[in-house]
């Protein structure tokens, strides 16, 4: 039998929990619902919208444009995947070897996160310009004109060019989540592990890697589906051209709902995105479910 | 304590509800696109206090601000929401017909008719050609409106001992000499379309006439047509003879390619009115004008019409006007949108404006002043864009795409045609 007391502390921690229970409902679950509703009719955001059940998925897988953007995009997550996480953590790892400048270093090294998207987007874009940008320029100095190139204009070049900037300016995230991470592992581990022989390369992929599993796994998971829903740099810096050659999933559900007045079709892109990410998310978690190990 | 706190609500909630009693009028939304980061913007702002301060008893006024392209997500986001501003700016029919279409707009008649401060005529026919579908129902007052101006920087031509190109060969000519000592022949990038689209359509009406192109809008004109492939063939050409910037998406939109004109880095540009005041005062002092040169086989002379669209225009909120409640309001807000004072403010900005008044020379920018010297030291005939006479804005997005993909050799000729006329298929045939 339930005390008095029980039941009180029960509405006590229901009371604090409710904002933030109400505001996601509202925000998140709610917002999904209506997008997904919206995603099975047609509508141009006037009039009531016409019920016409998956069509807009239909003719979604058979759309090539679509096909386009979400190469992009699985380009962008590949990029992030393989630059982003591994350097953030080896920087992570250096870093939390630093005793001198530690802070400063750290700073540093997560500036390019607190930079706005557009200022970063714009920067790299004026840097990237065949005409007036000084990359080229800066290639040619270091012996390296022969890699001189048209970055933002060459459909071969411009994704690269434009996912670039993103994986940088992200970098800081994953660094300082590992950071933290690699700091609170016991120092008897790192140094038993030192004794035994264990070095650099090693020492990372034997030692730290297993005993931060769970956070690689939580990082992981950040950079696939911040990757996915990317818009910023492709739209600043090119608005997704020339074409749709460095437009992301995100970048073609914009040009349908807020250029083209087509909110459901563009909605229906939209939604797309949270299911690649459910779908990576749920695959990802069954594959490596018991990979760490504890300390 | 509950006491006070008791007596501290019932305070709050009677200020509430006065507060909601002295705001009793109605509120009105009004929406444009300059930031106060504009000279525009700044007279707006204080223009529009005034007014409100000046009717408050009318009604509360307010000016939300989306700058230049963010208002058309502005509006789209508004219109999503059930919650259209009462007046706002936005651009030509095209661009808006699926609002007309939906009977959320007022046609515009029906304001003039209430009205004593503006007529049909104070506006050229022309202008308000740009917000009909069909020459009888008029969605949108103009009051913005631009021209195409082809200038050159007489001191580069001056220095490389260059004429003026008046045909493709001379242009052809011209941009190989100037391409050898690093200067760009034609400041022209593809952003998002802009600017090529100008250029295009230049290129394009030296071979059609209007009437071809509103053809267009109703589908009794093929994209996929041999004029059209021509031009844009022509474009491609100009594009691979390196006449354009090197980096057509980069050097794209009106900035860039104003900063290559202010920084002597190229020597031509086919301009447009808002583009005034990009320019640093003593490089635009250096501008000749001239006509963009003749393509082969051309049947109309590129010296006898130009680009010159009002592409902007004031909408209204249909139910809103409707509502006995904020007719009147709406109307003195029409009113002084029209007024000649607050079409000057646009002008002293650098736009180009579309209604019949009288300017303080004093007050609008030398290049301003110069423009319409060359305006009108030649009648020419008012041509169109390609972007305007598309009848869907999924349609003109398919073009603008398409088109920066041709600006930087992407695709073929054939191959933009083809996707346009896809796109137009598409919307003509559901």
């Amino acid at each position: 039998m339930r005390s008095k007391l029980h039941r009180g502390d029960n509405l006590f921690s229901a009371v604090f929990v409710s904002p933030a229970f109400v505001f996601y409902t509202v925000f998140v679950i709610y917002a999904i619902g209506l997008s997904f509703f919206y995603t099975m009719t047609k509508w141009k955001g006037v009039g009531t919208p016409v019920f016409v059940w998956f069509r807009n998925y239909v003719n979604l897988v058979k759309d090539a444009e679509y096909w386009q953007v979400a190469g992009n995009s699985f380009t962008l997550v590949l990029l992030a995947l393989f630059i982003q996480n591994p350097v953030a953590l080896v920087l992570a790892y250096l870093t939390s070897r630093i005793k001198f400048a530690f802070k400063p270093i750290r700073s540093v090294i997560f500036l390019p996160c607190v930079i706005s998207a557009a200022t970063t987007g714009l920067m790299f874009q004026l840097l990237f310009n065949a005409d007036i940008g000084i990359f080229n320029g800066i290639l040619k100095a270091i012996g390296l004109g022969f890699f001189q190139h048209v970055w933002l204009s060459d459909s071969k070049t411009v994704l690269f060019a434009v996912a670039l900037p993103q994986v940088w300016q992200y970098l800081g995230i994953q660094f300082i989540i590992f950071l933290a991470a690699i700091q609170s592992i016991p120092q008897e581990i790192i140094e038993s592990a030192r004794i035994d022989g264990a070095t650099g390369g090693n020492l990372i992929l034997r030692i730290i890697v297993p005993l931060l599993w769970e956070v690689i796994a939580i990082c992981i998971i950040l950079t696939v589906t911040g990757s996915l829903k990317a818009f910023d740099m492709s739209w600043i810096m090119t608005w997704g051209g020339p074409g749709l050659n460095s437009a992301y999933i995100s970048v073609l559900m914009y040009r349908h709902a807020f250029k083209g007045f087509n909110f459901s079709y563009g909605t229906t892109i939209a939604m797309t995105i949270l299911l690649w990410s459910v779908l990576f998310i749920v695959v990802f978690r069954g594959i490596f479910r018991k990979r760490g190990v504890a300390y | 304590m509950r006491k006070s706190f008791r007596g501290f609500m019932i305070l709050v909630l009677l200020l509430a509800a006065s507060g909601l009693v002295f705001a009793a009028g109605p509120n009105i939304r009004f929406s444009n696109f300059w930031t106060d980061a504009t000279d525009t913007g700044k007279l707006f702002a204080s223009g529009f206090k005034a007014f409100a301060d000046k009717n408050k008893d009318l009604a509360n006024y307010t000016m939300e601000i989306a700058q230049f392209d963010d208002q058309r997500a502005k509006i789209k986001v508004d219109l999503a929401a059930n919650n259209l501003p009462d007046v706002f700016i936005y651009w030509d029919y095209g661009s808006y017909s699926t609002m007309a279409d939906a009977g959320l707009l007022l046609e515009v008649h029906d304001y003039l008719k209430a009205t004593k401060n503006l007529k049909w005529g104070d506006m050229p026919q022309g202008a308000w050609d740009s917000n009909t579908p069909d020459g009888k129902n008029y969605y949108g007052i103009p009051m913005k409106g631009f021209v195409d101006y082809f200038v050159a920087n007489r001191d580069i031509f001056k220095k490389y001992n260059l004429k003026y190109p008046q045909t493709l060969d001379d242009l052809y000519a011209v941009g190989k000499v100037l391409s050898k000592n690093g200067i760009i022949p034609l400041a022209i990038g593809s952003k998002g379309g802009n600017a090529g689209h100008f250029l295009h359509a230049e290129i394009l009406q030296q071979y059609v006439d209007m009437n071809w192109m509103k053809g267009l809008t109703t589908g009794k004109v093929k994209f996929d047509s041999p004029e059209m492939l021509k031009a844009s063939q022509l474009c491609l050409d100009m594009a691979k003879a390196g006449l354009f910037p090197k980096d057509t998406v980069g050097s794209g939109d009106f900035a860039p390619p104003a900063s290559l004109m202010n920084q002597e880095q190229a020597a031509m540009i086919n301009a447009q009115t808002w583009m005034i005041n990009m320019f640093k005062n003593d490089i635009a002092k250096k501008f000749d004008y001239m006509a963009i040169p003749k393509m082969p086989g051309a049947k109309r002379d590129p010296s006898t019409f130009r680009i010159a669209v009002a592409n902007n225009s004031w909408l209204i909120n249909k139910t809103s006007f409707n509502d006995p409640k904020k007719q009147k309001a709406m109307i003195a807000l029409l009113d002084w949108a029209n007024s000649d004072q607050v079409i000057g403010y646009i002008a002293q900005g650098g736009d180009w404006i579309v209604k019949s008044m009288k300017l303080d020379p004093t007050k609008l920018l030398p290049f301003y002043t110069q423009v319409q010297t060359w305006e009108q030291a030649k009648p020419k005939e008012a041509a169109t864009m390609v972007y305007s006479v598309l009848p869907d804005p999924v349609v003109q997005e398919a073009y603008v795409s398409a088109l920066d993909e041709l600006w930087a050799q992407s695709i073929t000729a054939e191959a933009f045609v083809k996707k346009v006329q896809a796109a137009l298929d598409k919307f003509f045939n559901g």
